[in-house]
């Protein structure tokens, strides 16, 4: 399964990921963004991988099942 | 070195074409020009403005963003320079400082502040389509998409509201005296630009206020200078950047919703339908072309060499028109729910800070027009003449519609 994770101390709240990926971030009030889920549905994968692309502070890590989370 | 009857790819005879994406001509069709270019000569060369370099694909333009090491944004982001008064910050500065400048501006821009501001802008856009719903013919540049955004930016860093026609002049002025080279005029135009920002700034530094202003006028951080000329950057940034463009995504938006009346239709009742439209728009008529960046080391991009001090235009518009991206680009089809993400906003850090601000805004300005005019369409004889350059949009839109 693949999972998403948000490095907070690279995340400088562009919101990128919100706006891709609804399903799979949500923003604090500062615009930190936080991983709603855990394993992410197959239909969700391509929105994960723009979200990362897309992430300016690259603070998204996509982590294979088994990876250190 | 090689027997010169083997060499294959020399750029020189694949790109013959002076670009000029300044020339009202080529401009016009644009991203028919640049479907062609696109494929031969991926970095395209314009003898023009002082001379500058052009990336046309998805790839190059977005790994040009994302690397500050040999592309930096403080010698200007534009080709030909705007001539503004100060750096717009945090545009013009490159990590790592940037992040505390725009560390400064970010909580006014994100999601959840954003659609606070909603009301009172569903209430200007009420206000400006009342007053020419009952007419059956209007300029929709001139009567909405125009005065919309500098409102709105007025409102957000807390000027006074009715002197929008003010900004509009000064930064409309020194971009069109830019683009024919008349420094004289351009210099004119930005004078009052910067007496207007330093004395706003100033004055909220003593008489603090709830807005954007004050914000930029107190900001402090312990690991970046906040001088005078940051904080009027920061503010010009804002006024520059967050009105002119917005006019152009609102007009595009507005041409397109009316060249597929079927669409139209179908966006009133699916907010969702509206949301891929605003998209389609912003990708298929991205409101700003392109931003430029001057190279600071050697450094090769899809096989020509670019040197230190080389201008370099990152075309949005064109790497969104990109077919190893975007299946079928010189389409416009809101229903299509597998396309990529454009980079309208630009990509990186230097992403567009309003993106949030401009899309409420578009959506604001559909909805609250199509409750109102319905079935408006292009006034009889009239043809659309496109802005061209660094901000691309409809000229005007003169439309007409039935009046019960």
């Amino acid at each position: 399964m693949i999972r998403a994770r948000v490095d907070r101390e690279r995340c400088e709240g562009y919101s990128q990921c919100n706006a891709l990926a609804p399903e799979l971030f949500e923003l604090d009030d500062d615009g930190i963004s936080t991983p709603l889920v855990g394993d992410v549905p197959p239909d969700l994968l391509d929105a994960l991988r723009d979200a990362a692309d897309h992430c300016p502070t690259q603070a998204i890590l996509v982590l294979s099942d088994g990876a250190d989370a | 070195m090689a027997d010169p009857t083997t060499a294959t790819d020399v750029p020189v005879d694949s790109c013959p074409l002076d670009f000029d994406h300044t020339d009202p001509l080529a401009a016009q069709d644009i991203y028919g020009l640049l479907s062609t270019e696109r494929e031969r000569c991926p970095v395209l060369h314009g003898s023009g403005h002082g001379g500058f370099w052009a990336l046309s694909r998805f790839a190059d333009v977005t790994r040009a963003a994302n690397d500050h090491e040999h592309f930096t944004t403080r010698q200007g982001v534009t080709v030909p320079a705007l001539g503004l008064p100060v750096g717009s910050v945090p545009l013009t500065t490159d990590p790592p400082e940037h992040k505390h400048y725009r560390r400064a501006l970010q909580p006014f821009f994100t999601p959840t502040a954003v659609a606070a501001l909603g009301p009172a802008i569903r209430e200007v856009v009420i206000d400006r389509v009342e007053a020419f719903a009952g007419r059956g013919q209007a300029d929709l540049i001139e009567e909405i998409a125009g005065p919309v955004p500098c409102i709105v930016i007025a409102l957000l860093l807390g000027l006074d509201r009715d002197k929008w026609t003010d900004f509009m002049e000064w930064v409309d002025g020194m971009e069109s005296a830019s683009h024919v080279g008349d420094t004289e005029t351009r210099a004119h135009y930005a004078a009052k630009l910067y007496d207007f920002l330093v004395a706003e700034v100033e004055q909220r530094k003593s008489e603090p206020r709830d807005d954007l202003l004050t914000t930029i006028a107190q900001a402090t951080s312990e690991e970046a200078e906040f001088s005078d000329v940051i904080r009027y950057g920061m503010a010009q940034l804002i006024l520059v950047a967050g009105h002119d463009t917005t006019v152009a995504g609102i007009g595009s938006m507005l041409r397109h919703l009316m060249e597929n009346p079927d669409l139209r239709t179908r966006v009133r009742s699916d907010p969702e339908l509206l949301g891929r439209a605003i998209e389609e728009s912003l990708r298929f008529e991205s409101p700003v072309f392109g931003l430029a960046r001057t190279v600071t080391e050697d450094v090769e991009v899809s096989g020509t060499e670019l040197q230190p001090g080389d201008k370099v235009l990152l075309m949005y518009g064109s790497a969104n028109h990109d077919p190893r991206r975007f299946p079928d680009p010189e389409v416009f089809d809101a229903d299509r729910t597998d396309r990529p993400p454009h980079i309208a906003f630009g990509f990186g850090r230097h992403r567009c800070i309003g993106e949030h601000l401009a899309r409420l805004e578009m959506r604001i300005v559909a909805e609250e027009l199509l409750a109102r005019v319905p079935d408006y369409r292009l006034a009889p004889g009239a043809t659309i003449e496109m802005r061209t350059a660094l901000v691309r949009g409809p000229r005007a839109l003169p439309v007409v519609w039935d009046v019960p």
